[in-house]
């Protein structure tokens, strides 16, 4: 006997469970414990989707589940628009022996219309794809790496000798946001190494000055200038990036940041230069040392010059 | 030249600490010679008992970081 799709539809709700958004919702308000599966159709999809959503279109629910989810007893919510979908798919999945699942009714328009959770996938500009486009076609970058620099904040610690080439390439590959903190001005004796600055900024902000020549190559990416001297008072500014680059350039500054990453769970990457001789490393809290392990004591003024 | 040397290293870690990818300077301080041409890297590893971030850190909070520059002393921040 041949059925017709509401047939079909009444047939696949009476062997499935059905379970509403608001319950959904506070199952992973809960803690989760379960795998949400979106049916939908791609477009549907990036135009958003329940966060964390495994995304099987239903025309391929039987080839990919078991790849996307191979232990049949995990507990499977299953939605698509309005809750039809989801219900054949649930179906389905039943039939292939996976033994918890529910479908969501209403689907994602009744989880949009109870004004829940929603995430869209983010992608690159037309504009981005261009500029990045070197650095998108190396393998270990791609799209998905490019939107992860753009996503990422950075703080500069010092528009200097350090602080300019690497001001430079983090702007240039796309690091979305630069903070950059320095309360120096420019004098002519920087201009023979701090290149991010030059003539026309004798005398003025280091922090703007780099602020202009970063803006200027990259005006796709978010510089955040500080024309300040970091300290105590305003060290708690770092917990607003991922990443510190410590450029600095006195013992005060180097310990303080030290110990803030320390506190603040912060990847500090650390350089330093004297006369030919450079050094650098990476301090990563919980992982590794951190400056005061290499240098518990400061080195006396007269041994270290700025 | 230096300074580029060194900068770029440190650039090049924080885009591979973004990315997720490679081997970072984590647990290595690289030392570069710009004269000679030379790079040496020594492996450096968290000392259990640093003042902040050893197993009994003494310093817990910021401190006097211009008297700890000066003496080499820890002393708490005294606000004025």
């Amino acid at each position: 006997m041949s059925l017709v799709k509401d047939q079909l539809l009444q047939q696949a709700k009476k062997e499935i469970s059905e379970v509403t958004p608001h319950e959904v919702h506070e199952k992973i308000q809960e803690g989760g414990g379960f795998v949400l599966l979106d049916v939908r159709e791609k477009e549907e999809f990036n135009e958003g989707h329940l966060e964390d959503a495994v995304f099987i279109p239903r025309g391929f629910l039987e080839l990919r589940v078991e790849n996307a989810i191979p232990d049949k007893d995990t507990p499977i919510v299953v939605y698509c628009a309005g809750g039809v979908r989801s219900a054949l798919a649930a179906k389905t999945l039943k039939d292939m022996g996976y033994k918890n699942v529910q479908s969501m009714i209403g689907g994602f328009n009744a989880w949009k219309d109870a004004k829940y959770k929603v995430v869209k996938p983010k992608s690159l500009t037309a504009e981005q794809r261009a500029r990045y486009n070197r650095q998108i076609l190396i393998p270990e970058v791609g799209e998905k790496g490019q939107l992860k620099l753009l996503e990422s904040k950075v703080l500069l610690i010092g528009a200097g000798g350090l602080g300019s080439p690497s001001a430079y390439y983090l702007a240039a590959a796309g690091v979305g946001t630069l903070g950059i903190i320095d309360s120096d001005v420019v004098d002519e004796s920087n201009l023979q190494r701090q290149i991010l600055h030059n003539t026309e900024w004798l005398g003025k902000s280091k922090a703007e000055s780099a602020r202009e020549t970063l803006q200027r190559l990259n005006p796709d990416i978010n510089i955040i200038p500080y024309a300040e001297r970091i300290s105590v008072d305003n060290i708690d500014l770092i917990k607003d990036y991922d990443i510190v680059v410590d450029g600095s350039d006195n013992f005060k500054t180097r310990y303080l940041v030290n110990d803030a990453c320390v506190f603040y769970g912060k990847p500090n990457i650390y350089g330093s230069i004297f006369r030919f001789e450079g050094q650098t490393t990476t301090f990563l809290p919980g992982k590794g040392p951190c400056y005061r392990c290499l240098y518990p004591i400061p080195t006396p003024a007269e041994l270290a010059p700025t | 030249m230096l300074p580029g040397v060194i900068g770029l290293l440190q650039a090049t870690d924080a885009i591979k600490l973004i990315l997720g990818i490679g081997s970072t300077m984590v647990g290595r301080l690289i030392l570069y010679d710009a004269l000679s041409l030379e790079f040496r890297e020594l492996e450096i590893r968290r000392d259990p008992n640093c003042a902040v971030c050893g197993t009994n850190p003494e310093i817990k909070d910021f401190i006097d970081y211009e008297e700890f520059v000066a003496t080499g002393n820890v002393c708490s921040l005294v606000h004025a």
